[in-house]
């Protein structure tokens, strides 16, 4: 399937310790067909999975979110990304990785889609049906100021 | 300030029905004439006067977290403007004035509702030009929140006498869902079960069945120990869920439910049932050793593929201090395939812990 997605993520310059940290994650359709992306394991569901690999001045952080165990999904896991059109999730970071300390802090998404489709007919697929795409964001950078 | 609260009351069918209510009691005149007399410069605000903004210091809650809401409100007319309280919550929430809402369907409200005599002049906030006004609420103690969700939060009041409705930016928060607990209502007790397994929310028809299915989860935790306990080599059942066989791979392996096993047989486990999401289970990874349980679980079967006991051997091990598993991959396809491209994600999986815990078809 000669299917990809553009990805960024954007996250606030600075923020001061305690406040959010709202990441953006947008995915954009560059091909010329509509695009049925699975929402598990992206911001855009949400953030119910380890899905950031994050570090604090090169010091890995560890996710204390919530983690799921799921059956098959359902069409309404699926969002539809038009030709050309994007999709964006916010999520907070700073609820579920610590960014209580001042320093550098470096967000990386892990990079892939669990599923994605070219035909609405298809979707919702099974679970042994996913068909995986990895994505690149470029990572991004925030600073967290002392309060 | 004359209130005659009433409770709950079945016959209220929200803030609509309060504008007739009103009308029948042939209040509105006095009011008005009251009213203007006491606040000749201040005129009621019309839309576009109050802008509404609500926030939420936190987007994702979990259960033992109130949901606080801010609401400010500031007067962005050029002129003095005045609202009644009530609807508005600077005295606390008196109405239902949010719109609260999981996937389209609105969370029931299940907090107060008045009966409002004539407003005097103290009945109202006045806000002067450019001026704000803030406070917050927890919309848990007055909203049904026991559905696991992305809810969409916004404020709605109704136009109520002539007070033209406020309507505020719409938010979107994660809950997890807690059964709703009227803030009159005694806490239910949990159920204790036996030594390690105790529940919440949970009926006792569940009980029974998260009981069972604990148990079950003992054995398969033992029977794990005392096969990885074997010569260590590349057998089918290692090699089918963790991919190729290394002595340190095997090694990681048998520590992993060496901690699964002591998890289950000495600490004090909680299975919640108060998930209502389309999920099996899910956990926190650092608050052992809670796991809630949801809808796919109650139909699984208790041991076998996907079972319930299963799902209770994939929860525990994603606990940081059992053996600190992620969600590489779901389902017994995928996790077969992921042994085969990256044994190291495989042994970190918690699928694939609980399809070798299971053995499902029996694999030597």
């Amino acid at each position: 399937m000669a299917t990809t997605l553009e990805c960024a993520l954007s996250a606030p310059k600075t923020v001061k310790a305690g406040e959010p940290v709202e990441v953006v994650f947008r995915l954009t359709n560059p091909t010329a067909k509509p695009l049925y992306v699975l929402d598990w394991h992206t911001p855009l569901e949400g953030l119910l999975n380890d899905i950031f690999q994050i570090t604090r001045d090169g010091t890995e952080l560890s996710y204390a979110g919530p983690m799921l165990k799921r059956g098959n999904p359902g069409a309404d896991d699926y969002v539809a990304v038009a030709p050309g059109a994007s999709v964006e999730g916010r999520v907070n970071v700073a609820l579920a990785y610590d960014f209580t300390q001042p320093g550098r802090y470096r967000i990386a998404f892990r990079g892939r889609l669990m599923d994605v489709a070219t035909q609405q007919a298809e979707v919702p697929h099974t679970l042994d049906g996913f068909r995986e795409l990895p994505v690149k964001c470029p990572e991004v950078e925030t600073s967290v100021l002392a309060p | 300030m004359s209130l005659n609260p009433r409770g709950r009351l079945n016959w209220w069918m929200g803030a609509v029905a309060s504008v007739s209510l009103l009308g029948a009691c042939g209040a509105p005149d006095e009011r008005a004439g009251d009213a203007l007399e006491s606040n000749e410069t201040v005129q009621d605000a019309v839309a576009g006067d109050v802008a509404v903004k609500l926030s939420v210091e936190k987007s994702s809650l979990a259960a033992r977290d109130n949901v606080l809401v801010s609401v400010t409100m500031t007067n962005v007319s050029s002129r003095a403007v005045r609202l009644l309280k009530w609807n508005t919550p600077v005295d606390g929430l008196k109405e239902d004035l949010f719109k609260v809402t999981a996937n389209g369907i609105s969370a029931e409200y299940n907090g107060r509702h008045y009966k409002w005599a004539a407003p005097q002049a103290t009945d109202y906030l006045n806000l002067a030009p450019g001026e704000s006004v803030s406070s917050k609420v927890d919309l848990a103690s007055v909203y049904d929140l026991s559905k696991t969700g992305t809810y969409d939060i916004s404020f709605a009041s109704a136009a109520h006498d002539g007070v033209s409705e406020l309507s505020s930016n719409s938010l979107t928060v994660f809950i997890e869902g807690r059964p709703f607990v009227s803030p009159e209502a005694e806490a239910a007790p949990g159920t204790v079960n036996a030594m390690a397994l105790s529940t919440a929310n949970c009926t006792s028809s569940r009980v029974t069945s998260v009981t069972t299915a604990f148990n079950s989860a003992k054995t398969y935790a033992n029977s794990a120990v005392t096969y990885l306990g074997g010569t260590p080599s590349a057998t089918t059942r290692y090699t089918t869920w963790f991919g190729t066989y290394s002595s340190s791979g095997w090694s990681t392996i048998k520590t992993h439910f060496t901690s699964i096993k002591s998890a289950f047989d000495t600490k004090s486990v909680i299975v919640d049932c108060g998930c209502t999401d389309s999920a099996y289970a899910y956990v926190y990874k650092n608050s052992p050793y809670r796991i809630y349980v949801c809808n796919a679980f109650w139909s699984a079967p208790n041991t076998g593929t996907d079972s319930k006991a299963g799902t209770l051997i994939h929860e525990m091990s994603h606990f940081t201090v059992v053996a600190d598993t992620d969600d590489h991959a779901y389902g017994q396809t995928a996790a077969k395939n992921l042994a085969k491209s990256s044994p190291t994600n495989a042994r970190d999986n918690a699928d694939s812990h609980e399809y070798f815990a299971e053995n499902t078809p029996s694999l030597p």
